[in-house]
Formats: structure tokens, sequence, C-alpha cells
């Protein structure tokens, strides 16, 4: 479960590129691709800078034009969806 | 007690090294030295038509080994040893033994040296700055068309159509960079390969500059019986297809990093599109009408 307050990284085995306003991972040890839209992309940087899931969610709020209560849900299912297939990896250390 | 003198000792000579057979492909000049003369014959036959007498950039050294030195379970993989890469499959290990220029490699006897040769010389490209894809290739109007995209996309179908046109392949298509004149923006190239294909034979050694690039589905929609039809692409899902069609299977995170911004950079200078068509040579006129 993702708390508000939890604090990622990116895997270091994944390779990944902003290619426009898109992104695109590559996780070489399984060999999956995974394109990502540019609210994806967006998340995904945010996360390589060990900002706090609220953090993300705030500043998605404020740069897209979309229900918050979306946002929050889209992210969170998001990040959850990067957890499971290993893409991200929690950083104990710094939560509260 | 030293060894016991025989006169095989004394007569016994080195085997004569196999003379190296020198080819080109993308550009690139190579020598390979075969331990195996089925496996230099089959080079000779197969790659006819890149053969070169250029001075080799880089060099292959390919043994024969039993069948039991490999570990048949292994997938393909690339792995980082020391900094140099080594590649290991069910059949085949190549190791680089000089960055760019020196590589050994080992083959379980029998088939399989058309997939070291194509696994091996798209990591060779891709140190080089260039990318191997899964894509047939023609030359139109001095411009390549190349078609990216799974076995049973339609490639061959598409190679079959092209009837007088040169064909690049009907399977692997290696693309290169070059500078324009006087430090202009880079162009891009599409080279013939000898890598495989049904149409392997009717492969022509030549490159032209890239005027498109066509991306095929496994399966093609019903939409397009009785016609064509181009579609845009996101960025991101070009780039996923790309990469998928890169013939870098399992590759370290160290050669998506190379690979990634290469396929960036083509994506943002050649046009990427998808293409469902009716396999009729109508699609000529209609990669005429629709992308001039």
């Amino acid at each position: 479960m993702i708390r508000a307050d939890s604090r990622f990284k990116h895997h270091p085995d994944v390779a990944w590129r902003l290619v426009q306003e898109d992104g695109l991972l590559v996780d070489p040890r399984n060999g999956r691709i995974y394109p990502l839209n540019p609210v994806a992309a967006r998340i995904w940087t945010l996360l390589g800078a060990a900002r706090r899931v609220s953090e993300i969610v705030e500043i998605l709020i404020n740069e897209f034009d979309a229900p918050p209560e979306n946002i929050r849900e889209d992210a969170l299912g998001f990040v959850n969806k990067l957890v499971e297939a290993g893409l991200v990896v929690e950083i104990p250390g710094l939560q509260q | 007690m030293g060894p016991e003198y025989t006169d095989s000792m004394q007569t016994a000579r080195p085997a004569r090294a196999p003379k190296p057979l020198r080819f080109q492909i993308a550009g690139i000049p190579f020598a390979v030295r075969a331990s195996s003369s089925q496996h230099r014959q089959w080079l000779r036959t197969a790659y006819k038509a890149f053969r070169t007498k250029r001075k080799p950039w880089v060099h292959l050294a390919i043994r024969t080994r039993s069948r039991s030195c490999f570990y048949v379970r292994n997938r393909e993989r690339i792995v980082q040893d020391g900094g140099h890469w080594q590649l290991e499959s069910q059949i085949f290990r190549i190791r680089e033994l000089i960055p760019r220029k020196e590589y050994e490699a080992e083959i379980a006897a029998g088939p399989g040296i058309g997939d070291l040769m194509r696994a091996w010389f798209s990591g060779v490209l891709l140190s080089r700055g260039g990318i191997l894809l899964h894509a047939a290739g023609v030359i139109r109007a001095g411009r390549a068309l190349v078609f990216c995209g799974p076995t049973g996309s339609g490639k061959t179908t598409l190679a079959r159509l092209a009837g007088s046109q040169p064909l690049l392949s009907d399977e692997s298509i290696a693309i290169t960079r070059r500078s324009g004149a006087h430090g202009s923006a880079k162009i891009y190239y599409a080279h013939g390969t000898p890598f495989f294909g049904e149409l392997a034979a009717a492969t022509v050694n030549r490159c032209a500059p890239i005027g498109e690039i066509f991306l095929l589905d496994a399966k093609r929609s019903p939409r397009t019986r009785g016609g064509c039809r181009l579609s845009s692409v996101r960025a991101s899902q070009s780039m996923a297809q790309l990469v998928a069609q890169s013939f870098l299977r399992r590759p370290a995170a160290n050669s998506l990093n190379i690979l990634l911004p290469l396929l960036d950079e083509l994506i943002q200078r050649v046009r990427v599109c998808r293409l469902e068509f009716d396999p009729t040579a109508e699609i000529w006129d209609f990669i005429d009408d629709t992308c001039r």
C-alpha cells in the first residue's frame, strides 16, 4: 500500500528516457518496455527526485487540468504499478 | 622426468590458421576467422554480396565447441565483464576483447552461425552509433523506406511487392547517421544486410538516406482491407516499438543507455508513422501520395 509520505527512487537497473512529452522505461531484467504518457512521465521524473508521493500529487494538481481527486487516484495507482513491477524502490530511511 | 620423445612431437607443425574472410556491412569493414570449414563456407555463400577488400576495422575469431559446453537453459543475455560486453545464448558466446575492435566467439557445432553473426554485428554497430532493426527496406526514388515490425507484420510481403526497386532486406536493416555537409544536421541512412530473410539472395549491399520509417503491427486491422492507412504515433510508442525490434534481446542497462538516445534522436529527425496496408502493388502509389 502506497502511503502519502512514501518516497521512492528509480530502480538502478531500469533504463529510461524522456521522449518529447512522453517517457519510456525499459527493464533489462525481463525485457519489458513501458511507454509513458506525459502525466506518467512527469510522475516518473518527480519520483527520481525523491519527492514524497503527496508532494508529487500537489505538483500534478497544479500542472494538469483535471479534478484533484482524479489526479490523486491516478497518481497513486500509477506509483503502485511501478512498485509492483519493481521499477521503483522505496526509500525507507526518509519516511516520517 | 621430462616428456617422452616421439617422432610425432618432432614432426608436429602448428595447424595453418585459416585465412580471415573480409566483409563490409553498414560501412563497417570486418574480418572473420572461423575455425570450422563449414562455417567459413556458409559465410562465403550467405554474405557473398558483402565481401570487401578493405582493411578491417573489427576482427572476430570464431571457435567451434561441443554442444555440451553451452548451457541450454540460458536465455540470450548480454552481460558486462570488466567493462567489456559479453553475449551468451543457448548455442554461442561472444566476448569483446578490445572494445569496438576485437571479439572472440564460441559456437556449438551445427547451425547457428547466422544467429551469432547477427547478434555480434548488432553489438558492434551499436558501439559505433548504429542500430540494427528488425525491418524491411526498399530504395524508392533515392530514399530508403523502412518497414519495421515483428514477425508476421508484413515485411516480407512488402519486400515481394517491391518488384524492381532495390531491396535492402526483408528482415534486418542497419541504420547509421552521418553529419551532413559543413556540419549540418545529421542524415540517417538505411543499409542492406545479409541477415536472414526469405529474400536474402535478393538483398543489395547498398544504402540510402531514410525517407520514412513505417511501423507495422503483427496483426493487420480488418479496417485496412481494400486500402492503406497511415497514422501518427506518439513518440513513446514509436520508441517502444523500435526498442522491441532492435535485436538487442535482454540488453544490459548500459547498452540501453546508448540505444535510447540514438533512437530518440532518430525519431526527432526522421518521420515515423504507423502503416496499415492491403498487400497490393498500390501500396507504393499510396506511399508516394501521402509521404511527399
